[in-house]
């Protein structure tokens, strides 16, 4: 009847990102505001103001959160995450990452890019590294998830993505299933810097994860790039937003 | 020799079975944490040099075509990305089966099936089943015997709700479990399982029935009488004698080529598959009336009483009365006789986000007591908590989407759909409605109200059919 219309201004619905559901479509809206009813009713953003250090939600001001009291300074990572790590971020990542759905990586990296282009582009040479898998994980699944995140987001913002880090060991025990003790201690060793000894004296580098929960993986990867003079900050999908992990 | 008869011993536990690469291991560090490999590596070897084990890649293209033999997906479901695995720009992956583990184009597939071999049948013996069923109920059960004597591939099973089908089935599947084969009872949705497993465990022992669903327990068991989700399937080939669809026309089954295939696959040749519906497709209706597909009718409810016929109003403007705040005469004469009668009300709405609307102008349009009136719908977290206070007469009125429309039995309840000529009410879900009332003996005062704009084609088909069904049940017991 009116199929003149949709071939001239396309189609009037589309699927949501992550539950593949229709969803009304507006052109032009964020890619936060491209989810069907029901994700955007579950899915949470972080509040402001946040620590200007993690970016958890404080409730007076931008001042250090406790965690962030709690490292010495020279640890501090400036850390930006797209949504609250609730029930239904875990649901997408445990789809993404755990059954291999990697169609979703395409929708937390243009959210992940359109954030980053907010708080971080106005940093001059300026380069995307990603946490990486242990090698034996990516056979296993089948993918490098921060790496594919970090390719999306590498493609929307002209950036280039560098591999800067490598995981030198396999845990048998993924990370998320550990107490906060527990991670501290587990990551000693686990990544090496193996990029080239290039000239990166204060070259801001931005580091890709898909979940920040102690932030302590992300503290131990800005360790080597720091070594290697780079300016590390960081940019994760997921945070926790609990007084004590 | 005696190698021989341990290879044997523990195919049996394979038997049946379609893994995945990874299934395969992780089951085999289950149940033989043991087994050294390179034992497992001589099995191998000589199942396949018997023809008992077929190992082939997950997802192959036929001239040119896709397919993904794990769940028999085609061409549109499969999309490609560069794999970690094989190292390949594009591996084939495939959309359909992702929730049960990715199948790639570089992973293999085991299939433990011996084609033309007799398993060994150890007759079991059952508790004498209890089951008190009416006359008509039994007759039912034996002309399905007969169908699944004859080996017939496929027979209709069309019962109305609250025919009691679960225990019409119960003397069909008993005779088959005593004889050594194995019957598998399969379902469109998790929470069927759950319920049902209780129900058949009072008949047979437990060890004979298992559950499989995402995350049971018993998922990597197989049993006589395997209850399972239709997905679990995909997991399963050439095991069944008997394969019982149960609520065969409900999401996600009906249109769905690659579970009808996975169903089809899970069966034995020479096995059958009975479809338990209370709303045939109209695909059903025709291959019926032109005698291709065997059916059984049930038209009557265990109590022998007629379903409630429908009762259908013009209200062209409730709705604009519910958003300007004010009451409708006729839900209040619907609201004044269901209080009357002692009895709870089922509203249904058409959306998700109209549930709570209705609900608040319910609440404050009639004089209900804070919590008479409540909504939920597929997204609210306290569903089941709400469900129980509904069983309990806590809540009174609850308002909800389709996602009520099977499945539940309150003895002393209503139904009123609101806006009835919305397209998210087909035939099968206003019968569906229907049948939620009426279902106990002891209160018969339940009705069903259908309030819309126009009386559109779903309506009438409903009523017609309702009808239809009253008349047969009448033919049955003679007037």
């Amino acid at each position: 009847m009116r199929s003149w219309w949709s071939k001239i201004f396309g189609d009037s619905s589309a699927l949501c990102w992550f539950c593949q559901s229709p969803r009304p479509k507006v052109i032009g809206n964020p890619i936060w505001e491209q989810l069907c009813a029901g994700c955007t009713e579950k899915r949470k953003m972080l509040a402001y103001p946040q620590c200007r250090v993690c970016g958890k939600p404080n409730s007076i001001d931008d001042s250090f959160c406790y965690d962030c009291q709690r490292t010495p300074e020279s640890d501090r990572v400036v850390n930006i995450s797209c949504v609250e790590y609730n029930h239904w971020a875990r649901l997408v990542v445990q789809q993404w990452k755990y059954r291999g759905d990697e169609r979703l990586s395409r929708p937390m990296g243009l959210w992940m890019a359109s954030l980053i282009k907010q708080r971080f582009l106005h940093m001059d040479r300026f380069m995307i590294t990603y946490v990486p898998c242990h090698r034996k994980r990516v056979y296993e699944r089948g993918f490098d998830q921060a790496k594919q995140l970090a390719h999306i987001i590498g493609a929307q913002l002209h950036v280039p993505v560098v591999d800067l880090l490598v995981r030198q060991s396999y845990q048998d025990q993924p990370q998320s299933k550990r107490s906060r003790d527990q991670r501290l201690q587990a990551l000693v060793g686990t990544f090496s810097y193996q990029g080239k000894q290039m000239d990166s004296s204060g070259q801001s580098v931005l580091l890709v994860d898909d979940v920040y929960t102690t932030g302590s993986t992300v503290r131990e990867c800005a360790k080597l790039l720091r070594k290697a003079n780079f300016q590390p900050v960081a940019c994760t999908f997921a945070r926790t937003n609990s007084e004590y992990v | 020799m005696e190698i021989k008869q341990e290879s044997e011993c523990t195919y049996s536990f394979w038997e049946g079975r379609l893994l995945l690469d990874q299934e395969v291991q992780r089951f085999r560090a289950l149940h033989f944490p043991r087994q050294s490999e390179d034992e497992w590596i001589e099995m191998i070897r000589q199942w396949r040099g018997k023809n008992w084990l077929a190992v082939f890649p997950a997802i192959v293209s036929r001239d040119g075509r896709w397919k993904c033999l794990r769940c028999g997906a085609d061409q549109e479901f499969i999309f490609f990305t560069p794999c970690g695995r094989c190292e390949r720009d594009r591996c084939a992956s495939c959309k359909h089966c992702l929730l049960l583990g990715r199948a790639r184009s570089c992973q293999y597939l085991y299939r433990f099936v011996r084609e033309g071999h007799d398993r060994v049948q150890i007759a079991r013996t059952v508790k004498p089943s209890s089951i008190q069923l009416t006359a008509r109920q039994s007759v039912t059960a034996q002309k399905l015997s007969t169908y699944v004597k004859q080996k017939m591939p496929t027979v209709l099973f069309w019962a109305v709700t609250g025919a009691g089908k679960t225990e019409t089935m119960i003397p069909v599947i008993e005779p088959l479990i005593r004889q050594g084969m194995s019957v598998l009872w399969c379902t469109p949705r998790q929470d069927v399982v759950k319920e049902l497993a209780p129900r058949l465990k009072r008949f047979f022992p437990d060890e004979i029935v298992t559950e499989h669903y995402a995350g049971s327990p018993d998922k990597w068991m197989l049993s006589p009488l395997v209850i399972a989700t239709a997905h679990q399937t995909i997991r399963m080939a050439h095991l069944f004698d008997l394969v019982i669809v149960d609520e065969a026309d409900a999401f996600p089954l009906e249109g769905n080529p690659a579970l009808e295939y996975s169903i089809q696959r899970s069966k034995r040749t020479g096995g059958t598959i009975i479809l338990l519906t209370a709303t045939p497709t109209d695909l059903w209706i025709h291959r019926m009336r032109k005698g291709i597909l065997p059916t059984v009718l049930l038209p009557c409810r265990f109590h022998g009483k007629p379903m409630p016929c429908p009762i259908w109003k013009r209200e062209p403007v409730l709705w604009d009365q519910i958003k300007s705040h004010k009451m409708n005469r006729t839900v209040q004469r619907i609201i004044n006789e269901i209080t009357s009668t002692d009895g709870q009300a089922l509203w249904f709405v058409p959306r998700i986000e109209d549930a709570r609307i209705v609900a608040e102008w319910l609440k404050r349009e009639s004089s209900f007591d804070e919590g008479q009136v409540d909504f939920v719908s597929s997204t609210d977290e306290n569903r089941t908590e709400k469900m129980l206070r509904f069983r309990d007469r806590n809540i009174l009125h609850l308002v909800t989407t389709t996602i009520l429309e099977r499945g539940i039995t309150i003895p002393q309840c209503h139904a009123v759909v609101l806006r009835a000529d919305h397209p998210v009410y087909d035939r099968a879900s206003l019968v569906q409605i229907a049948g939620r009332v009426g279902r106990s003996l002891q209160y018969q005062a339940g009705k069903v109200w259908f309030l819309s704009n126009h009386k559109t084609e779903p309506i009438c088909q409903a009523i017609r059919e309702i009808q239809l069904l009253n008349r047969e049940a009448c033919k049955e017991f003679g007037g």
